[in-house]
């Protein structure tokens, strides 16, 4: 037991460090932890999209039920009143006339364009 | 107001999860020097290093001052995360990291006497200087175990604790380090009882 303690106290003594031996650490460390403290790391956001910057912008949280719903609305509004009937003014008469249906749309490569729709006016 | 400095550290812990920058100044003022000291030896007194390995330490605890568990203490744990950052400095350096082979103890303790006689032929200077050089040359789980056990003065079960192994493993490593320092005191002093 007296061997395992001398051997002990020996380690113990030989590993301290003696006076003026101790290091001392940079008081700079120190000030930079500190400053991570007072300054923590700016997360960077996730990338985005146009739309939900903007939605984050306004602060708004649209579900889907809110948007099927306002498409809803939009539809019936666009049966119900439908846009595109020129009024004609007085001395005028307007008709209108469908195109042929086309049987295939125009593709860029092709030197026709097809119409599907025109108005005519007549004066 | 808060009287910091008869905080625990726990307790210190605690405050600088909010932030409290006056927390990590106490926390600092207990433990950087002792890091500091553990890291020399650890990083084979390379000074320069030593301190790296502090700021780096202290940065861990400051940035994520929530991966500490309350429920444990801030000792072992510091220290554990001491040991992460040496290990990480062996992997990205050219410092020793060699597997030596345990020894392996059954129970009992080791037969001190020779080293005790090589010991006590030299004078504690020259002893220390030994144990130096050795502990230079010993891979980084050993070393840490000894610098834990007779630096820090850790109980073997802290050591077990902040290394991740058994006390068994750790008694075994010390074992290691003992006998390959009688080794290497024998050769200083070639003349033998």
């Amino acid at each position: 037991m007296d061997k395992n303690d001398d051997l002990e106290k020996m380690l113990h003594e030989s590993m301290q460090w003696k006076e003026g031996e101790q290091p001392e650490p940079n008081p700079e460390i120190q000030q930079r932890i500190r400053a991570r403290i007072q300054n923590p790391k700016q997360i960077m956001p996730r990338q985005e999209g146009l739309l939900s910057r903007i939605l984050i912008l306004l602060n708004l949280e649209i579900k889907l039920y809110q948007a099927v719903l306002s498409l809803g609305v939009f539809a019936v509004l666009m049966i119900c009143f439908p846009a595109g009937s020129p009024v004609p003014k007085p001395g005028e008469s307007v008709v209108l006339a469908d195109s042929l249906k086309p049987n295939a749309c125009s593709s860029a490569k092709e030197n026709k364009f097809l119409i599907r729709n025109f108005v005519v006016k007549v004066n | 107001m808060v009287n910091y400095a008869v905080c625990t550290d726990e307790e210190l812990m605690l405050h600088l999860t909010r932030g409290e920058a006056l927390a990590f100044d106490v926390l600092y003022g207990r433990y950087s020097r002792k890091l500091l000291g553990y890291f020399v030896r650890m990083l084979n007194y390379d000074r320069e290093r030593a301190e790296d390995a502090l700021q780096d330490l202290f940065l861990k605890v400051v940035e994520h001052p929530e991966s500490f568990d309350p429920a444990r203490t801030f000792r072992p744990w510091i220290y554990a995360l001491a040991y992460n950052t040496c290990k990480n400095y062996y992997k990205h350096n050219t410092l020793k990291k060699e597997a030596h082979q345990e020894l392996m103890i059954s129970g009992q303790d080791p037969d001190e006497e020779p080293f005790l006689k090589a010991a006590r032929k030299l004078d504690s200077a020259s002893f220390r200087k030994a144990l130096e050089a050795l502990l230079e040359e010993l891979p980084i789980e050993k070393k840490e175990v000894f610098v834990l056990r007779y630096q820090e003065n850790h109980s073997l079960l802290e050591i077990a604790s902040i290394t991740g192994c058994s006390e068994g493993t750790v008694k075994s490593r010390i074992h290691y380090t003992l006998r390959t320092l009688e080794e290497k005191l024998n050769v200083f002093n070639p003349i033998k009882d």
